[in-house]
């Protein structure tokens, strides 16, 4: 049994890289993968509390490390479905608490019961992040139509290049406003694969509902009839080898009068 | 009496297609107004991304890129005569590289300027 281990990660903060991890392994659990979380984000955690699991944690990844606990009773059974589980940071350590070789043991030892291990990075390119992406084969690069999320993703992209470990690397193009990239005010989807020449797994239309879901615990993949929940089921789709086109947000759709005009002039039979 | 209809169709379209055309123009003087003063803001976004990723890349600061040039200058002024202000020093991004690329405008040889000299 070999499982596949991706990186989330994005360089710039708050771009969505918990939100995306949360959803993204929610979704894959809901097609019918075994799914483990980690959380790498030690001293800031909160994978947990997307996952709604703040209250049921009682072994985190630091305690595995020092020995306090075996693998098995630090992985955290989601509430609802029993194939989905979370090995969350610790709150009080700091990111020194774990070191390269000690995460692709994790990794290592995961990936054996699990078909997919998500590997939720903290922001930035130091310790932290070298310690999420150790035991990683594959990446996704998170990041944002706006100018400095772009600019971290593309220094993310420098460094993931440089590692000889990840063998593939996607991006998911999060917080999207077709209405704003339709009225040429936003970067579209065409113009961010264009500037960091990377294949696009997904893309993800601003959603206030993702508020409310984060303020319940429970992802927006469990909602339903939400745009944003959509999109993170269909890139869940994609990872497991389906063939799920990503919409069109560049076009608007047909104005008021375009329409009646539609209307008037389809051939009229007399 | 086919041929009547279709007369009869083409002028309804005709009719409609000037109606809309009159409607939309009406509708759209808002939105035109709206769009001389603005302007596409991701355009700016666009290219300030592509040429701060270009440096980033090449790890070459706007201030080390004036440094280069101007030694550029100094190495190609000892061979030919150039205008100094017209060279154009940029970097260009192809689809996984980075090309440095100079335009220099010569003015002369250096050769036939020291002839002219003598």
């Amino acid at each position: 049994m070999n499982g596949r281990v991706i990186v989330i990660t994005s360089g710039k903060g708050g771009v969505g890289k918990t939100t995306s991890t949360a959803n993204i392994g929610t979704a894959l659990a809901k097609n019918g993968a075994r799914v483990a979380m980690i959380d790498t984000d030690i001293g800031l955690r909160n994978l947990d509390l997307l996952m709604g699991l703040e209250n049921r944690i009682v072994y985190t990844l630091v305690d595995y490390i020092e020995e306090k606990c075996k693998l098995q009773q630090a992985l955290v059974k989601d509430k609802k479905i029993p194939t989905l589980s979370l090995l969350a940071a610790a709150q009080t350590s700091d990111k020194t608490a774990v070191t390269v070789d000690q995460m692709k043991d994790i990794c290592d030892k995961l990936k054996e019961d699990f078909d997919f291990v998500l590997v939720d990075s903290p922001a930035g390119i130091e310790g932290g992040f070298q310690n999420a992406i150790a035991g990683a084969s594959e990446a996704i690069i998170i990041t944002t139509p706006e100018m400095a999320a772009v600019r971290d993703a593309d220094r993310i992209i420098g460094l993931l290049e440089a590692n000889e470990n990840i063998l593939n690397y996607k991006l998911i193009l999060n917080r999207v406003r077709p209405k704003m990239i339709q009225s040429n005010d936003m970067l579209s989807v065409d113009d961010v694969t264009d500037i960091l020449s990377v294949k696009m797994l997904g893309v993800i239309p601003e959603d206030e509902n993702i508020i409310v879901s984060t303020n319940k615990g429970d992802p927006i993949v469990n909602m339903e009839n939400s745009r944003a929940g959509l999109a993170y089921n269909n890139i869940a789709r994609r990872l497991l080898g389906e063939e799920v086109a990503i919409p069109d947000f560049e076009t608007p759709p047909p104005s008021f009068v375009e329409r009646i005009k539609n209307i008037f002039l389809t051939p009229v039979k007399i | 009496m086919k041929l009547l209809d279709r007369k009869i169709t083409d002028k309804i379209n005709d009719m409609i297609n000037d109606l809309v055309a009159t409607c939309s123009r009406v509708l759209s003087t808002e939105a035109k107004v709206d769009e001389a003063v603005s302007y596409d803001s991701k355009d700016d976004a666009k290219n300030r991304l592509k040429l701060v990723l270009m440096h980033d890349r090449s790890q070459l600061s706007p201030g080390q890129m004036e440094q280069m040039r101007e030694e550029m200058l100094d190495v190609i002024s000892r061979y030919v005569e150039i205008d100094r202000d017209a060279l154009d020093l940029c970097l260009e991004a192809e689809t996984n590289t980075i090309a440095l690329v100079a335009n220099i405008p010569v003015l002369r040889n250096k050769q036939e300027q020291k002839q002219e000299q003598a």
